[in-house]
């Protein structure tokens, strides 16, 4: 019980800060909008005729991008959840938590958690307007993306928060996740087919996990997976542990990085 | 058991700056207890050490009968703080920021409701429970974080220079709610100030600290019978670094010259002393501009030990560059 109290109350902190950051969330969804509007829809209207079909396996290419988005945007709110760490550090509400009784590794979980939920909402959102503008989404895969995509978030938010436990400033941080977000949302396949790219660029984008996330959210809301086609082997269910794996250990690297943390 | 604190040989080093140089003081259980000293003497790095945030590099601290460094969880359970710098949640409202810390000390339904309006209460928060700590002044803040650090009514307090920063009035409040809360719930308060009047009027004993060593420790009245009797200051028209050695003259017990020319001799009885000292300088034809006394304040005991002032002029800059920069964060 003991437990959970700490897990809750800090992921009730999380939320509570978004829900009062009317700034935040409208921006959040402002920035939904102007990507699928113009990114979007521009390559929709450019990649329209028949021929175009067979790259993206019969679909047209904002039910392509439309799943794949839902995957990026949660990743990168995820990861630049992290962020939040550092405010705290500068604000000082850090020292707050950390002179607590609650266990430090279960008050960052519960921090990764809210901020998981937080991030799964983005995506939602994000979700909401692909179900307006196409209606080749199928609602019956809805529950797997939401859990895909909150494995996911809590993978990334625990990446954020690991790397934001060693740093000081938020403007290096927002250097580092700019770094990495770039080049693994590009090999994610979210905006084009992998199994057109060459080899070297495939394997590179089977390192990252945001890769399975991607092919996976599609799977569920559209009935076709990109990297099963090309590696067998990667059956869904590959992809899914493959997933759970890594966001399990990335919680468990950032809740020993956050235990290390200290004030100096 | 007797002490609520106990420190052996405690340092603590920041690469090559040595923050804290081997301190060693006990801290009765229900005694409000001071650590004054000027700017970098090491309050903070103690307070931050025997509250775990920090590990010592050497040296022994016990909270509650519980060893720092080897059992860190039941300090906290045992401990308040107030630190010195700002650490609210500055988005949520002052009964958010209370709730999350209940919650955190295990606290919940009812009985956190309880203590939440308790504490709000004492620091007369109540009424502004549902504002924006973003929106309280500097004073609130302060008065907020004393109710977060009492919410669940630790055995004791930790106060990082609990009036930094805050108007006479305010101050006087906040030194009433200290008072208050170590009467009432008979919490032992261990406090860090460099205003020595708070350390005066607060505390049962004051350790002075200076470059991370505790130079004097007492009661104010037993600090001050070290200095142990009057103060004359004599003002010189013309500095002179040679004054002490041509004023050794009976009645006089010391000399030291402080800044300005101004000579501090320190005296058994002021009154009779002060018509000898100053026929003495007028027959060296050394002509005086001013001549004041007064009984000894704990800042002549520290200028009696350090030969400096508490408040020396580097000092009080730090703290205005600090002023700012806590302004900046708000
Ligand atoms: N993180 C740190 N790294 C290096 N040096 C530090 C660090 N924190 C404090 N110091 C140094 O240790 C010394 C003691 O600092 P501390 O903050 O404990 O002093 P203080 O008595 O609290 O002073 P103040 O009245 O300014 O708050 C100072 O010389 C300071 O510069
Ligand atoms: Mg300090």
């Amino acid at each position: 019980m003991k437990m959970l109290e700490s897990i809750y109350i800090m992921a009730y902190r999380q939320i509570k800060r978004f829900v009062r950051a009317k700034s935040r969330v409208a921006g959040v969804i402002i920035n939904n909008i102007l990507w699928l509007l113009f990114f979007g829809l521009g390559w929709a209207y450019t990649l329209r005729g028949q021929q175009f079909q067979v790259l993206f396996k019969g679909l047209d290419y904002l039910a392509f991008l439309l799943p794949a988005t839902f995957a990026t945007s949660i990743f990168q709110a995820s990861f630049m959840g992290g962020i939040s760490v550092i405010w705290d550090k500068q604000f000082g509400f850090l020292k707050e938590v950390l002179v607590a009784p609650a266990p430090r590794s279960l008050t960052i979980l519960g921090r990764a958690l809210g901020d998981s939920i937080v991030s799964l909402l983005n995506g939602l959102i994000m979700l909401a307007f692909g179900f307006a503008l196409t209606s080749k989404l199928n609602p019956a895969g809805l529950p797997m993306a939401l859990a895909i995509g909150f494995v996911m978030a809590v993978g990334f938010t625990s990446m954020g928060i690991a790397i934001a436990s060693t740093m000081r400033s938020p403007e290096g941080f927002q250097l580092i996740v700019g770094t990495i977000t770039m080049p693994m949302t590009l090999l994610s396949g979210a905006m084009f087919p992998l199994n057109m790219t060459p080899e070297w660029m495939q394997i590179l984008a089977l390192v990252s996990p945001l890769t399975y996330a991607v092919d996976l959210c599609r799977y569920f809301l559209t009935g076709v997976s990109f990297l099963n086609m090309v590696y067998p082997w990667l059956t869904q269910e590959v992809e899914a542990l493959l997933l759970v794996v890594t966001s399990l250990a990335l919680m468990v690297i950032a809740m020993r990085m956050f235990e290390k943390t200290t004030i100096e | 058991m007797e002490f609520d604190i106990v420190v052996e040989n405690l340092v603590k080093r920041y690469g090559s700056v040595e923050a804290v140089r081997g301190i060693s003081f006990q801290v009765r259980k229900g005694e409000i207890f001071g650590f004054l000293g000027p700017n970098g003497a090491g309050k903070t790095t103690t307070i931050h050490i025997l509250s775990t945030l920090l590990k010592p590099t050497s040296g022994k601290a016990l909270v509650a009968g519980y060893d720092v460094v080897s059992e860190p969880n039941m300090v906290r359970r045992n401990i308040g703080i107030v630190f010195q710098d700002p650490s609210l949640d500055d988005n949520l409202t002052g009964y958010e920021n209370l709730y999350i810390h209940g919650r955190l000390y295990g606290l919940n339904g009812q009985g956190l409701r309880e203590r939440i309006e308790e504490a709000l209460k004492f620091v007369e928060l109540w009424d502004f429970r549902d504002r924006l700590v973003r929106n309280y002044s500097g004073g609130m803040r302060r008065r907020l974080e004393i109710a977060r650090a009492m919410l669940h009514t630790p055995r004791i307090l930790f106060l990082d220079e609990p009036t930094i920063g805050l108007d006479p009035q305010t101050r006087v409040h906040i030194w009433d709610y200290i008072r208050k809360l170590n009467r009432e719930y008979g919490t032992t308060v261990f406090l860090t100030t460099h205003y020595m009047d708070e350390a005066e009027m607060l505390c049962n004993r004051i350790a002075i600290i200076d470059h991370g060593k505790i130079i004097a420790l007492g009661t104010a009245e037993e600090l001050k019978s070290m200095v142990g009797s009057d103060i004359v200051y004599v003002k010189l028209a013309k500095p002179d670094p040679d004054i002490c050695s041509k004023l050794s003259i009976a009645g006089v017990d010391s000399c030291k010259v402080v800044e300005g020319g101004t000579v501090a001799l320190q005296v058994k009885k002021a009154s009779e002393a002060i018509p000898a000292i100053l026929l003495h300088l007028d027959r060296l034809e050394i002509r005086v501009t001013e001549v004041s006394y007064r009984r000894p304040s704990l800042n002549d005991v520290f200028i009696h030990l350090t030969g400096r002032e508490i408040r020396d002029s580097e000092g009080s800059f730090i703290e205005v560059a600090r002023m700012r920069h806590r302004a900046r964060m708000r």
